[in-house]
């Protein structure tokens, strides 16, 4: 019941603005409607935190880590329908967009919303499939918002390479139906519900279940980001409106490496060992750690810049998860990081650009004295996304570089020597970026100064959440609701 | 072998010949035209793997592929072209003939690959054509350097899945098929706005166009 109200909560936000006449209306239909899809968010998951037990029927199904997954996308689509406002305002007040454009804007971003939490909560992988690919579909127009020659050029990439993927991934699902169905353990749909695949997944033929999971990893890797299959990831993300960016980045990875992990779980039981997914896993992740350092290094972009940062984060988790238990535990830690630290960045940097309307690091400069509180935010959150402690990220990456010294040294030093570029880029590009003057010139005077607005406010609670999940992690608590999110993963 | 499993056999390697001859197609009629055709063959093993399986629900998938894949794509492919102005001639980066030898090496990997990956019988053949469909289709993905061929490639290669999906499993679940001709149906109309505003903006469909967005 809970999750279909959630549910259909998505689709109010996404058909409610459409029916608002002036902005003012659009904003407030969309800022409740989103409030509820956040609230109930908040209502189904939290008791599974707390002692209550796995909710399951034919079609939804929802452990300790899916209701963590769908706290996250309640929560970062509440942060980001508070962004968008005062992002949307600016630009209609500016001319740069329409009203008509602003009701399509929130009917994507409510279906977009819809089709994440319906691949997180399907218990069927068919369903989950078909969100998957909903959430290309709803996304594609969002990053051609804007009537840009790259947006389009953005956008097109976007839907060719993942639609791509994700197709290549039916295959692996339909080699999972055959390899339950053939053998007489399942039939119809159950042979494509995961709860009943788990149960039977020690008697699924191993060679089908491995060639499956090629597949899926290389098809929904796609949509991961992961190297070699994330051309398309730099330029959808750079593209598409700053608030979309954080969804995109802090929310939608993550779904679509949920959909891995659970077919993992599935794959692992068939060879009855995680050996050989958790070595695919450390291969993918090592990739795709080392080719974005060497990006983030010359990079001239400040919204590249971030999305390059997030393949290298979904490398670092994928990393962690071949890690072995300890590496879960640092792979759940990364995935709740990452995601709030990443899509804030995103929100500040939609600050930026609209002060800027430059995206180019040359181009812009002292930001710290053109936006102090925004300034203040991106330096907080780009120390925090570079591990620096209080940031959750310290503890995830401290746990998954000592596992990997110990279990696989010459992956860690590889790792490790990513991150050590991977810092100093930040550090090269950004310090100069906040304090320095711009190398080029703005073409016409940048307004000096800036007010606390609801933008800030969504990117505080941002930085709160992150603290107080840090300090979570070291109180005894942690320790129990970790264990049964890790439970749900391997 | 059963004269419906000779008759699936067929059309499967016509559904990859016309694949093989779609690699190296430079008109859009034609190329659309072949998809039809090939389309109308898949809805056929549909209906051959209905009376395999008899499976009522197969026969209704078939419908669906003739009414989606036979007639609403190509019709609107078509039509999206005329009212944007796009032109006829479709662009490669190679020659047809290189493209051809690329497809036909493209076949022999397929049944090799078939053979070695999928050791199940009697289908064999279908599983190798459906192989060699998906990689056709993603060679026209990669070759082509307009929307429309690219966008005609990622049908060719769905054909392919589903031709593969359909050998393997004989149909599955009917459910998840709505759901996938639904994600496929909105996939197509966002290829149509895409080519309809490259054209307004670029006045090409090109995607030489679209390579501004680089480190």
């Amino acid at each position: 019941m809970a999750i279909s109200l959630l549910l259909v909560s998505c689709l109010v936000l996404a058909t409610v603005p459409f029916f608002m006449r002036g902005l003012r209306f659009i904003f407030g239909a969309a800022f409740l409607a989103s409030s509820g899809v956040f609230v109930l968010s908040l209502y189904t998951a939290i008791p599974l935190f707390f002692g209550a037990s796995s909710f399951e029927n034919g079609y939804w199904y929802l452990d300790t880590f899916a209701a963590l997954m769908v706290l996250l996308i309640g929560f970062i689509q509440w942060t980001a329908t508070i962004t968008s406002i005062h992002y949307l305002g600016e630009e209609v007040r500016t001319g740069e967009i329409t009203l008509p454009a602003v009701r399509r804007y929130f009917f994507f971003v409510g279906l977009f919303v819809c089709s994440m939490l319906l691949t997180i909560v399907s218990n069927n992988l068919g369903f989950m499939w078909i969100a998957l690919e909903a959430t290309t579909l709803t996304t594609t127009l969002l990053v051609a918002f804007y009537a840009h020659k790259g947006s389009l050029e953005a956008a097109w990439k976007y839907l060719i390479l993942c639609s791509t993927g994700i197709s290549l991934g039916l295959i692996g699902l339909f080699l999972t139906y055959y390899a339950a169905s053939s053998s007489g353990l399942l039939h119809g749909l159950s042979a494509i519900s995961w709860t009943n695949l788990l149960t039977v997944a020690p008697s699924l033929p191993p060679h089908l279940m491995q060639i499956a999971f090629v597949f899926i990893l290389i098809g929904y890797g796609t949509k991961v980001g992961l190297v070699p299959m994330h051309a398309w990831l730099p330029d959808a993300h750079s593209r598409a409106p700053s608030p979309i960016s954080g969804m995109l980045s802090g929310i939608l990875l993550n779904a679509a490496l949920f959909g891995i992990l659970r077919f993992r779980v599935l794959v692992d039981g068939s060879l009855a060992s995680s050996e050989w997914t958790s070595e695919l896993f450390l291969v993918f992740g090592v990739l795709s750690c080392i080719i974005p350092a060497a990006f983030i290094l010359i990079q001239a972009d400040y919204k590249r810049l971030l999305a390059y940062s997030s393949i290298e984060h979904m490398g670092l988790i994928v990393f962690s998860a071949g890690l072995g238990t300890v590496g879960a535990v640092a792979s759940v830690i990364h995935i709740v990081g990452h995601a709030l630290l990443k899509s804030a960045l995103f929100f500040s940097a939609g600050n930026i650009l609209l002060r800027f309307k430059s995206t180019k690091f040359d181009r812009i400069g002292q930001v710290m004295r053109t936006l102090p509180y925004t300034g203040a935010l991106f330096l907080t959150l780009i120390l925090m996304l570079l591990a620096i402690p209080p940031s959750p990220l310290f503890g995830s990456e401290l746990l998954l570089i000592s596992q990997s010294v110990v279990l696989h040294p010459i992956f860690a030093t590889i790792v490790l020597l990513a991150l050590a570029i991977i810092f100093a880029g930040f550090i090269r590009l950004i310090i100069p970026f906040l304090f320095s003057p711009a190398l080029v010139p703005p073409k016409s005077e940048v307004e000096v100064g800036e007010k606390w607005g609801w933008s800030h406010t969504a990117i505080a609670f941002h930085l709160i959440l992150l603290v107080a999940f840090s300090v979570f992690l070291m109180t005894p608590m942690a320790s129990p609701i970790l264990e049964r999110i890790i439970t749900a993963i391997s | 072998m059963t004269p419906i499993a000779i008759a699936m056999t067929v059309f499967a390697g016509g559904m990859f010949f016309l694949a093989f001859l779609m690699s190296s197609r430079m008109r859009l009629g034609s190329l659309v035209t072949a998809f039809r055709v090939q389309s109308a063959l898949l809805a056929l093993l549909a209906i051959a793997a209905a009376f395999v399986t008899g499976e009522f629900q197969l026969f209704i998938v078939a419908g669906l592929i003739v009414l989606i894949k036979v007639w609403f794509i190509p019709s609107f492919l078509l039509r999206a072209a005329r009212v944007s102005g796009a032109s006829e001639r479709l662009q490669s980066y190679a020659r047809p003939a290189t493209l051809s030898f690329v497809a036909a090496c493209l076949a022999i990997v397929a049944l090799v690959g078939a053979r070695g990956l999928l050791p199940v019988g009697a289908d064999y053949f279908v599983l190798a054509a459906s192989f060699g469909i998906v990689l056709v289709g993603l060679l026209m993905l990669v070759s082509r350097k307009d929307m429309f061929g690219e966008g005609i490639g990622f049908f060719v290669m769905e054909n392919g899945i589903f031709t593969f999906g359909l050998a393997l499993t004989h149909g599955m679940p009917f459910l998840f098929e709505i759901g996938s001709f639904f994600d496929l149906l909105a996939f197509f109309i966002l290829i149509t706005v895409f080519t309809h505003r490259a054209q307004d903006e670029n006045a090409s469909v090109a995607t030489d166009d679209l390579r501004t967005l680089t480190d």
